[in-house]
């Protein structure tokens, strides 16, 4: 279950943020503020996550086999009792942030974060009238959005 | 798998306890070296005279301390496990000796602000002064932060009611262990400090468990389960 879609560029701040209606979403409603609070602490928690690497772990990431463009050292997964948070970073620096269950995994992110990824490329970029850092106001990427989640909360 | 490191901070944000595994050899002279000056400053406490109940307590932390640190050859013996790999290490981590540094306060101040987005994110916005304060306390169960992971690492979590928090830092793939936070905090922490009539109630700035008995119990722990040996 995908809970809520954020984008953020990569000075950190909101381009995108949408919850979706799900049954028995832990969410609740913020105010705009928050959002923008949330977005941010979460840029700054991605950088910071990776200067606290044990001295030990520094070449982990070299094994992992999980996907990864831009984002090898940075804070990725963030579990809490309610829901997960997933964090991953495109090479320009934009982060796609998913909100999800507790019972989604890396695998199941990684398809979902494709498709989000690539009708950000073709309804976002590809829009003559959207403007790099700017907040993101696409029908046709929210009505494909609308389709992922739609596909991933059956 | 491998456990990095364990770290405990009270409710007032100070790191009362921390402990790092198997670090590199460069890094274990620095830290021995590091060490000196702290059990120096605590004897100074121990000499002061216008605390006579509280440098009893201390002046006997600063002989546990001491005894940590010389007797490290004990603490190889009453090791649960003869595994060489187990003990070394042990053997090369350290003890207290990061609890005021950068990657201490670094590792607080990531998991404050990740608890605060996962609480904050379920709470219904505050109506009146005492809902904002019940939202914020630890007394809602509303959410938890239970961990965090990057593709280096993965950082353990656990918070007591009364604000103590628990953190282990372990490789990627390892499982939840929050439940070993809660063991910890249940049988090793509840018997050795809060049992301990020599442990203070509250710890002030700078003051660190330095309990033989609940550093060998930790590493004993530790070392027993089986994420410990990579």
């Amino acid at each position: 279950m995908i809970y809520s879609v954020y984008i953020t560029s990569r000075s950190g701040s909101l381009l995108y943020q949408k919850d979706f209606k799900t049954v028995n979403s832990p969410i609740t409603r913020q105010k705009s503020n928050d959002y923008l609070v949330i977005a941010s602490s979460l840029h700054g928690v991605h950088a910071i996550a990776s200067k606290i690497t044990p001295p030990d772990a520094v070449h982990n990431h070299e094994r992992s086999k999980l996907l990864a463009n831009s984002n090898r050292t940075g804070l990725r997964e963030i579990a809490t009792a309610q829901f997960k948070i997933f964090i991953n970073q495109t090479v320009t620096g934009v982060k796609i942030i998913l909100f999800v269950s507790r019972d989604v995994d890396e695998t199941r992110f990684a398809l979902m974060y494709d498709k989000i990824y690539q009708y950000y490329c073709d309804y976002v970029l590809k829009n003559p009238f959207y403007e790099l850092e700017m907040p993101i106001r696409c029908h046709l990427f929210d009505e494909q959005l609308n389709s992922v989640v739609a596909a991933s909360n059956v | 798998m491998a456990i990095y490191s364990f770290w405990i901070y009270d409710r007032h944000c100070n790191c009362i306890y921390s402990r790092e595994y198997g670090t590199s050899a460069s890094e274990t002279v620095k830290a021995s070296s590091r060490s000196t000056p702290k059990r120096l400053s605590s004897a100074h406490f121990s000499n002061n005279p216008m605390e006579n109940a509280p440098s009893a307590t201390i002046s006997s932390h600063s002989t546990l301390n001491s005894s940590v640190s010389t007797l490290s050859g004990q603490r190889k013996t009453s090791s649960s496990s003869n595994n060489p790999k187990i003990q070394e290490l042990i053997q090369k981590g350290s003890v207290n000796t990061q609890n005021n540094n950068n990657m201490s306060k670094l590792l607080f101040g990531t998991l404050f602000s990740l608890k605060k987005i996962a609480v904050s994110l379920c709470t219904p916005p505050a109506e009146t002064a005492q809902e904002e304060e019940f939202y914020v306390s630890n007394l809602n169960n509303f959410n938890k932060l239970r961990s965090f992971q990057t593709l280096n690492y993965k950082c353990h979590f656990y918070e007591t009611i009364n604000g103590l928090r628990f953190v282990v830092v372990t490789d990627p793939n390892a499982r939840d262990l929050q439940t070993s936070l809660v063991d910890i905090y249940q049988h090793i922490y509840m018997d050795n400090v809060v049992r301990n009539p020599l442990m203070p109630v509250e710890f002030r700035e700078g003051e660190v468990i330095s309990n033989d008995r609940f550093v060998l119990a930790i590493d004993d722990y530790w070392s027993s389960i089986p994420e410990f040996v990579n």
